[in-house]
């Protein structure tokens, strides 16, 4: 027994492997030898000791396993299944393969009607889980039906030989009559399956509403509910699902379409789309468009490159430089040094308006900077500074202000 | 290089179209024919502004840019699509695409079937109603001279309002050839002296 999350993630490591493997081989055999020659070009530079290892990891893990009596190897189905589903690869089931599963559903449903009747809860919800199974089988079944179908589709469209139309469409031929019509047949409004599901209808409406009368069972009427609405959007999805595969495979089938390599290409990169995203694989490839907003801004590589080039012809233009005669000697900056000023205010011991006496002894000093040394004295703590108790108006030069001057005194006077 | 601007009659019109994404092509006739006439003239000038003006034999100019922004490479996805999307629609019904794709007037009928024929693609573009990819992607194509807006000619939809594409559309066509069919693993020739495993080893 192999722990699960193992296994998880060999498939995880090699997954680029099991997707080619997958495209390539579907069902069919192949050897070890294959898997190491794809491991190989997945990663060049890993020894080959290093590769036979890890395909034969995947052996071991049993992602990959002998078929019976041979050295061939097949992937394991349950993997098989599982990456198709991931892959949109799926392979197209058989019409029959539904109908019994939706027969099925039928007898269940006389089945829990009987339970209902009989108020066994327990017989009750086994029923409900069981339909709520196959309807999910049968919902699966649609879905990888049509996966199925457009594959057909687009390898018939995307074929690149030169094969007869009878030959190219013969698995488009093939898809719709052996599953389209039957199932078209089948679920049509006046075909079996719409009264099937109307009688299931029924019977869940009506064990629902016999639920509401009694009050028995009354736990199990949500799930009821729940089958009965699941029930009838299957419905309504098969019927798109069967319209949709119809539609396309149509123009094939009357072989009204018309192939050139145009359409070869189209359909090939629009398989793609629907496969692994239109994002993922257009995103290299995207025709870019100029807008509005690259207009403003030097955003582009090119864009970029023009302005350097621009750069690297810059010639520069001889400044001529003002003679030192012409030009008045620019003062030196007027500010005071801070330790001067706040030594020569502690020598002043008491000063009653700090303002004015800056300004009376640095009378050169612009404003703005008397103001500057005024608010770096009052955060200096080599002094006791407090607010004056009248307000007072001073002018400095062109400027007024009105204010509760700081006073100041030695740190000395304050503590005695 | 000497450029006269006074020759450029049209240089603002040409400049403001071009940089913001329209590609003027032959039924711009004014814009058509300026940009022909001197057309050395206004490649130097938007080379000089870091832009390629790039003329394409078909019959279209257009700004050549290296990256798109985020809002402008969803819109050319979404073109890209619908381009797509309409050849395989005229494929189908039996006409010639490359002569339908750009003869035949998009009506909304048409808009209609494509977007429910192919709604697991539109579905990834957040588009969902022919309305929507009016708005969304014909609009689009209007504004950026891929389309333009005129009434159809044919006898069941005579009179009705509908896109028909331009030449331009052509790179998207060319786009084609560079998205790479299916993606797997190249397929180099075996490196020598790899070891030779046979099924025989693997029983063991």
């Amino acid at each position: 027994m192999i722990p699960a999350q193992r296994i998880i993630r060999t498939i995880s490591e090699h997954w680029r492997v099991i997707e080619v493997i997958v495209e390539r081989f579907a069902g069919l055999s192949f050897s070890l030898q294959d898997v190491q020659n794809l491991i190989a070009r997945k990663e060049p530079e890993w020894p080959s000791d290093r590769v036979y290892k890890e395909a034969y990891k995947l052996v071991q893990m049993e992602i990959i396993i002998p078929q019976a009596k041979s050295s061939h190897l097949q992937l394991n189905q349950g993997v098989l299944e599982f990456a198709q589903y991931l892959l949109h690869e799926q392979q197209l089931g058989l019409a029959e393969e539904i109908s019994l599963l939706i027969e099925n559903l039928k007898r269940l449903a006389d089945k829990l009607a009987a339970s209902i009747r009989q108020d066994d809860y327990e017989d009750t919800r086994r029923y409900c889980r069981q339909m709520d199974d196959r309807v999910r089988k049968i919902t699966k079944q649609f879905d990888a039906n049509e996966s199925a179908i457009y594959n057909i589709v687009e390898n018939a469209k995307a074929d690149l030989s030169n094969l007869s139309l009878d030959k190219r469409y013969r698995a488009v031929v093939e898809a719709f009559d052996e599953y389209i019509e039957p199932m078209l047949e089948m679920i049509d409004i006046n075909g079996g399956v719409k009264q099937i599901f109307d009688e299931i209808e029924m019977i869940l409406s009506n064990a629902i509403a016999r639920i509401e009368h009694t009050g028995v069972m009354a736990n199990e009427k949500e799930i009821l509910i729940q089958l009965r609405s699941r029930i009838l959007e299957m419905y309504g999805m098969s019927l798109g699902n069967l319209r949709r595969c119809a539609d396309i495979l149509m123009p094939l089938r009357e072989e009204l379409r018309k192939n050139t390599l145009l359409t070869q290409q189209v359909a090939e990169v629009l398989a793609q789309f629907r496969k692994k995203g239109i994002e993922q694989t257009i995103a290299q490839h995207v025709v870019h468009l100029s807008s509005d907003v690259q207009k403003n801004s030097l955003g582009s590589a090119n864009q970029l490159t023009a302005y350097m080039a621009e750069l690297a012809n810059y010639e520069e233009a001889q400044l001529e430089m003002p003679n030192v005669s012409d030009t008045q000697a620019q003062l030196p900056p007027s500010l005071p040094d801070f330790d001067v000023v706040i030594h020569q205010a502690k020598q002043q011991k008491n000063i009653k308006n700090m303002l004015t006496w800056l300004s009376d002894s640095y009378q050169d000093v612009a404003p703005d900077e008397l103001l500057y040394l005024y608010q770096k004295l009052a955060n200096a703590d080599e002094m006791s500074i407090s607010h004056s108790e009248q307000k007072e108006t001073i002018t400095l030069h062109d400027l007024t202000v009105n204010l509760h001057p700081y006073q100041a005194a030695p740190i000395a006077n304050v503590t005695k | 290089m000497q450029i006269d601007l006074l020759e450029l009659t049209l240089l603002q019109d040409i400049n403001k179209k071009l940089v913001s994404g329209y590609h003027i092509s032959e039924q711009d006739v004014q814009l058509w024919q300026q940009l022909d006439q001197y057309q050395d003239e206004y490649a130097a000038l938007f080379s000089g502004l870091g832009y390629r003006l790039k003329h394409d034999a078909r019959g279209y100019f257009y700004i050549d840019a290296d990256d798109s922004t985020v809002n402008m490479g969803k819109i050319s996805r979404a073109m890209a699509v619908t381009i797509y999307v309409l050849i395989e629609y005229y494929a189908d019904n039996g006409f010639d695409p490359l002569r339908a794709l750009f003869e035949k007037v998009i009506t909304e009928e048409i808009m209609q079937q494509v977007v429910q024929n192919q709604y697991h693609l539109f579905e990834q573009l957040e588009i969902t109603s022919a309305a929507e990819l009016k708005r969304d992607v014909f609009n689009r194509m209007l504004r950026n001279g891929f389309a333009t807006e005129t009434q159809s000619f044919e006898e069941h939809d005579l009179g009705q309002m509908g896109f028909k594409l331009l030449a331009p559309v052509y790179r998207y066509l060319d786009a084609l050839d560079e998205i790479q069919p299916h993606e797997s693993i190249k397929q180099p020739a075996p490196t020598p002296g790899q070891t030779e495993l046979t099924g025989a080893e693997f029983d063991e």
